[in-house]
């Protein structure tokens, strides 16, 4: 395309290459360091923007965090106060599993026996409710062979 | 003979009955100290929760700790 219709500001080489004229050169060596001047010129602007950007997340972050540990504190506190035996054993639960505890033997033991008592509980709960609840038809019997 | 069967129970009466007593004193005793420090442990995890909690966390690691290697 460039061959069929040259522009007039381009010289046509004898290779097939377009140079640009000497103006038309300087023009554009104008224009790119008046680009790279202003990209030079903004590049400060946008670190300082940055900058401001971080400093206002970092503010806003740790403004969030400083929220997060108040509740949690204030979550602690009213625990303690309303459930102290709960909390402490809670807390003395999670420092078991870190100290590495839970794979021990007597671990294991102690969790069986209260996996066993809890099953029984609940056995004997179903079998108290479905004593508890006879079913009807063994009722109307009844009531049939009283009157 | 029977006299002295009388004689024995009684004393084994009155020694069961010594022991109950004394036992009754002991479970007084054991309760009311078992009240205070019950009243105490309140007062103290109301005071500084955050040291009690602490210090419930450190109790359970050394006792995770020394179990973890039966």
């Amino acid at each position: 395309m460039a061959n069929e219709q040259p522009n007039q500001s381009t010289r046509s080489e004898p290779g097939g290459r377009e140079q640009p004229t000497g103006r038309e050169q300087a023009g554009r060596e104008q224009q790119r360091d008046g680009a790279e001047r202003g990209r030079r010129a903004s590049r400060p602007l946008r670190i300082q923007e940055r900058g401001r950007e971080a400093y206002r997340d970092a503010q806003h972050l740790a403004s969030t965090m400083e929220q997060a540990v108040d509740e949690i504190g204030q979550f602690l506190r009213e625990q303690a106060d309303q459930r102290p035996y709960a909390s402490l054993a809670t807390a003395a639960g999670v420092g078991y599993v870190l100290g590495g505890g839970v794979p021990s033997r007597l671990t294991g033991f102690l969790f069986g026996l209260g996996s066993r008592l809890a099953i029984e509980m609940f056995l004997r709960e179903l079998i108290g409710d479905a004593v508890r609840q006879p079913s009807p038809a063994p009722a109307s019997a009844a009531n049939r062979s009283v009157s | 003979m029977e006299q002295s069967a009388s004689n024995w129970a009684d004393e084994a009466s009155s020694r069961i009955g010594g022991l109950a007593d004394d036992l009754n004193e002991r479970f007084k005793d054991a309760s009311a100290g078992l009240r205070d420090l019950d009243e105490q442990t309140r007062a103290f995890v109301k005071e500084s929760p955050f040291v009690a909690l602490a210090a419930a966390v450190a109790g359970g690691f050394l006792l995770g700790r020394l179990l973890s290697r039966l």
